[in-house]
Parts: structure tokens; sequence; C-alpha cells
């Protein structure tokens, strides 16, 4: 059941990509206004399908590979609505969208149908707020990421003059920084709660938490994202500069998913 | 009944004979409806801008009146036909329609591309409608131009690339800044070229100007001219911390503003992106002022470089608007040939249900005394057999594409059913 709405939310956001693809290259504003409406009920198909999976299986969507790419996907998602909706732009759409519709699909394809069953240390509410707290504030760097990319592109095709294909579809440096902003500033207060949470919850289940590497990389990627906050109202860190700080930052991000995760780390070995 | 036009453009006819030709919408009204009169057109429709005149028609017997009109628009212009020699240019039939296709879709402008002509061929449409001087032929062809040239600028590229100096400047600083409302310009040296540059930033809501010339009347001029302010030259320096778009056309022969002088200022501004838009010859700013952080500079080679880049893009997509006009001519004159056939398949139509009505008043006298009902049902059968058999010809006489073939198919059918006796 899950499986089917997961495609069916996939086709739907391909078709909301499509939308907001035409609305750049057509610059139509009614191809833009169906997208967004497209992408608002992609995110309820799909918020649906994790659903209907958690029911079946009795988990929260976070236990497995499954479950937190899909969140990861829904959130990032929701952040470019919030984004859409807080800047009143819809030219970004397009590019950004591919994100959740990869991961979606990805997810997808790994689905372990078994049921699992996570160990007792792994439920209870404080958790459950850590988890879907890190996951939300890692999305909202993701979009900050690929707002960054965008710029530093942009920012590339001025500085040597060519006003080609991706001159003229790429949004002005002035909105991407002001989205980056955006985004950087919801991602970094929902990364201090995340820790917080984590570290209550550790010390419930006395764990030696303080020595855990995970922490450690998190509270970088948390001072990376706080000092880009910092130094971007200083205006010889504005544009450019802070463009790269977020791309370092997400860099550090996928370091810590991955070989923290995996090699170091004693119980953050969720995927 | 052909379709033509008559007319002269850029390319054939120097400015100083375009401007004798032009035909105000009043000159319009007048000529339009007076070349109806004369008999010679059934429909026609003037389209006429800064660098085209053209008059579209439609003849009233088989042959296009080319030269009757060439004389017309001497006349009308009080204009010696012998300065008018070799200016005029004319199309009939199908390659009048492609030529006005081609008009619409800004193919045959000046600057390929340019947005204005399709809004000035509505026009021209418009006011001979209202003038009442178009009939089926040219509101179709027209709206079919206004369509055409809609469908190009969507599929092709032509239209989308600035390509004057002044609009790629502005495209540029909307990349930098976004929204150009409410961002502050500062122009130094008021020539024309700045003149030309602000007059796009100000069509783009840029409404805070402020211009410095070293002969404060010429800035006071300018200023005057977009509601900004002029300042004296001395108090430069200030003037400089404001803005977020300085263009500079100054005459100076040394640069205007240094790296080092710029350096200083750009703490006092905070770091706020500044983009220099220098268009003076010898230039005006510092190449070396792009180090700073922050800092754009596009120069007028550049600027000329990317306008050059975007109309060889542009001229890239003509053989495709090309091909749309083309599609568009084929599907124009498949109509306008099954329109043609009109008049043929309306006397074979006639002749038929005339031999209709008499055989059914004939049979139903014989028939004697019946009821409304069977009446109507008799009525409604011979009715039916005859559209039946008739519909397989009327189709395949419209469908006929080849223009040849479809007059020896109208021939047979008025020789087989003697059709011409009655109509003419």
């Amino acid at each position: 059941m899950y499986i089917i709405l997961s495609w069916i939310a996939i086709l739907s956001y391909l078709i909301t990509e499509v939308l907001y693809g035409l609305n750049l290259l057509e610059r139509k504003p009614a191809f833009a206004k169906l997208a967004s409406r497209f992408l608002v009920l992609s995110m309820a198909i799909h918020f649906g399908a994790m659903l209907a999976r958690s029911r079946q299986f009795r988990v929260v969507p976070y236990n497995d590979l499954y479950g937190s790419l899909s969140l990861f996907a829904w959130m990032v998602a929701i952040i470019y609505l919030a984004l859409e909706f807080r800047h009143r732009q819809k030219s970004v759409g397009a590019f950004l969208l591919p994100i959740p519709v990869i991961l979606l699909i990805l997810a997808t394809l790994l689905n372990r149908t078994e049921r699992y069953t996570p160990p007792a240390e792994l439920r209870g509410a404080l958790f459950a707020y850590h988890v879907t707290s890190n996951i939300f504030a890692y999305s909202a760097f993701t979009v900050s990421f690929i707002l960054s990319a965008m710029y530093l592109l942009q920012h590339h095709q001025i500085r040597i003059r060519r006003s080609g294909l991706l001159f003229s579809r790429l949004p002005s440096l002035e909105l991407l920084e002001r989205m980056n902003r955006t985004s950087v500033a919801i991602g970094v207060p929902v990364l201090v709660c995340g820790i917080l949470l984590g570290s209550l919850w550790a010390r419930k289940l006395h764990v030696h938490w303080a020595l855990d590497p995970k922490l450690v990389w998190s509270l970088i990627t948390l001072l990376v994202y706080a000092g880009y906050l910092f130094l971007e109202k200083q205006g010889t860190w504005k544009g450019k500069r802070s463009a790269i700080i977020s791309v370092c930052g997400f860099l550090i991000i996928i370091f810590s998913y991955s070989v923290v995760n995996l090699f170091f780390s004693s119980f953050h070995k969720f995927y | 009944m052909p379709i033509f036009l008559v007319g002269l453009n850029h390319t054939t006819a120097p400015v100083e004979v375009r401007e004798r030709v032009v035909f105000t919408p009043d000159q319009s009204r007048t000529a339009l409806t007076t070349l109806l009169e004369r008999g010679l057109l059934r429909e026609d429709v003037i389209l006429s801008t800064c660098n085209r005149s053209e008059i579209y028609g439609l003849a009233e017997g088989d042959t296009s009146p080319l030269e009757e009109i060439r004389n017309f628009v001497c006349e009308f212009h009080h204009i010696s036909p012998a300065t008018l020699n070799g200016c005029f240019y004319q199309q009939a039939q199908e390659e009048a329609v492609r030529h006005l296709f081609r008009v619409a879709s800004s193919l045959d402008s000046q600057v390929v591309g340019e947005p204005h002509i399709l809004g000035q061929v509505r026009n021209a449409f418009v006011l001979a409608l209202e003038n009442k001087s178009t009939g089926i032929v040219l509101n179709r062809l027209f709206q079919k131009a206004v369509e055409v040239g809609k469908r190009v600028r969507a599929e092709t590229e032509i239209g989308s690339r600035p390509v004057s100096l002044s609009s790629v400047a502005v495209e540029t600083a909307a990349k930098i800044f976004g929204k150009l409302e409410g961002r502050a310009v500062l122009v130094l040296g008021a020539g024309e070229m700045s003149e030309l540059t602000v007059e796009s930033l100000s069509l783009h809501g840029v409404k805070n100007f402020v211009v410095a010339n070293r002969s404060l009347d010429r800035a006071q001029e300018l200023a005057a001219k977009f509601k900004g302010t002029a300042i004296p030259w001395e108090k430069l320096d200030e003037a400089l911390l404001p803005p977020d778009i300085i263009i500079s056309s100054t005459s100076s022969p040394d640069f205007v503003i240094t790296k080092a002088h710029l350096e200083r200022l750009m703490s006092a501004r905070k770091h706020r992106p500044l983009f220099f838009i220098d268009i003076a010859l010898p230039r005006d700013i510092d190449p070396r002022v792009q180090e700073i952080y922050n800092v754009y500079l596009y120069n007028l080679d550049d600027l000329k470089s990317i306008a050059e880049n975007n109309r060889a893009e542009r001229e890239k997509d003509i053989p495709k608007a090309d091909k749309i006009v083309d599609e568009e001519v084929r599907h124009f004159t498949r109509w306008l040939e099954g329109l043609a056939a009109v008049p043929t398949v309306t006397s074979l139509r006639k002749k038929v249900e005339q031999i209709r009505t008499a055989e059914l008043e004939t049979h139903l006298r014989k028939l004697g005394p019946m009821g409304e009902r069977e009446r109507n049902i008799i009525d409604a059968l011979t009715q039916s057999i005859v559209n039946k058999i008739l519909h397989e010809p009327t189709i395949r006489l419209k469908r006929t594409a080849d223009e040849s073939e479809r007059q020896d198919h109208a021939k047979a059918l008025r020789y087989l059913f003697d059709l011409d006796k009655e109509e003419w």
C-alpha cells in the first residue's frame, strides 16, 4: 500500500518538477501557480505513504533507511515550500525539487519489507523529537547548499560575462542570498534543539554521550552555520564567501553522516 | 481573388523616404476607405511603423492591382513615383502570407526579435477592423499572424535575450540585485549613452537617480528628465556611498574611480554589492576595482560582446522560427483553398436542393392527403439522402491540397451538374 503511495508521490513530484521547469523556460506564471499546488498535493501523498508505512509496521519513519530518507525528502520539500512562501519567488523550485524526488526514489527502491522492531532505547518521545529535529535541520542545510551552489554558479557567470542559458535562467544573486539566509536561520535553532534533546535522552539512558564523535561533529556543523549567520551580517562576508561557508558546512554534514556514523560512533549507527 | 501586399521597409528604402510614406491612424482610415471605394479591393489593412509601410489587400479580380496600389501611395503622400522607384516590394498569395507571418514574428525586423512589431501588427488589424475594411480573409490572416508571432516568441529564443547595450546592462544589474525598484543609481557624466541606460533602468522601476557632471547645468537637465537630483562634481565622494549601480560616461582621460579610492569607500558602504557600468571611452573606472569583494564592473566592450553574442543566439533560432512560419503558412493556404471551393460547393448544394424540393412537392401531391408526421418523415428522408450523397464530394473538394487539381475537380463538378448556367 505505502509503496504504491510512494510511487504516486514520486510521479506527482515529477509533474511538479516539470511544471516548475516550464515556468522557468516559458516564463508563464500560470505554470508556477499550478506547480505550487502540485507540490502541496505531492507532499500530502508522500505524507500519506509515510503514515501508511508506520501503521503497517508500527514504527516511526526514521528507524531505518527507507524511513529516514523519505522523511528527509519530505522535509526538504517543506523547507522549499516555506522559502517560496516567505520570498514569493518560484524560480528556485526547478533546481531544488530534484533533491526530494531522488531521495524518495532511493528510499522506495531501498525499502526493506521485513518487519523491523527497534530496540527499546530507540523509542520514546524524546528520541523522536531528537531525530526529527536533526533531520529537519539537515534538510534546511541541504537546501542552503543547493542555493549556495546556484549562487556560486551565477556569480561565476556574471564574473566571466557569460549571458547564456544558465545566466538567464538562474535567479538573481540577491534572491539566492536571501533564501539561503532564511534556510540557515531555520536550520541553526532546530539543530540546537536536536542536539539538546539528544543529550537529554542520552543522559536518561546513562550513555557516555559526551565522548561520542557524532556529537562532536554535530557541534562543528552547528558552529559553521552559526558562523555563517554571524558573518553574513558583516558586509565583508556577505555574498560569495557566505555561500562558500554554507558549502563547507554541507560537506561536514556529509562527512558526519557517512564516515563518522559508520566507523566512529558507538550508538549513532542509524542510517 | 489573391491576397497580396505592396510595401517598403528599412531594407528597401532609406529613412528619408520611409518617413514620407508613414500612415498616421487617421491617414490609414482614409486610405483604407479610398482604396475600397475605388473597387480594386475587397478587403485591406495598412501596417505602418517607423521601419515599414505595407498595404495588405484582397483583390477584387483575379490579378492583384499592384501598379494601382503603388500609384495610390505616391498620390496619397504627394511623392513622385520616381522617388519611390525601386523602394517597393510586392508579394502575392502564399508569399504575401509568409511575409506577414515573418513580420509579425519579428523575423523581418531591423533587430530580429524586437517585441514591438507584434503589437503594431495587432493595432493595424484592429484599426482596419473598426474601419470595416476587412472581411473573412484578412480577418483570419491577421488573427493568425498575431498567433504565429506569439508562437514564435514562445517556442524560440528569438526575443528572449537583450541585444542593446543598455538592456544588457539592465539585465546584468537585475541578476545581481534582483528587483531593481528601490535601488539607488549614480550617473557620472551626462552623455547620451548614460541617458539611454538611465531610461532602461527607469523602465524597470528605478526611481532614485543622482547625476554628477562637470557642468552642473547638463547634470540638472538629465536629472530633471528622470526626476533625479543633480550634484556638483566636487561632492562626488559622498555621492559614491549610497548607490548600488554607478553608470559612468565622462570624457575624463584618466580613471575617475581607482581601486585604492574605492577600497577606502567600501567599508563605509558596509561592502554592499556595487555594480559599475563603465560606458566611457577612454574608460572611467579602473578595471582593478573588480578585485574588490562584491564589486562588479562591466565596460563598453563587455556589454558589446554580450549584445553581439545574444544577437547571434537570436539569429541561430531564425531557421526554427521559419519552420513554424512555414507550418502556419501551409495551414493558412489550405484554409484559403478550401474557401475557394466554397462557391462551387454552394451552387452544387443549391441546385440539388432545388431538385429535391421540386420532386418532393410533385410526389407529395401524387400521394394525396396525409398527416403532418408522415409529411415530415418523407421530407427528412429526402434531405438525409441528399446530404449523405453530397457529403463526400464536398469534403473531398475542400481538402484537395493541390490548387490546379482542385480547380479541375471544381470544373468537372460544374460541368457534370451544369452549375455554371444559373451561376453566371
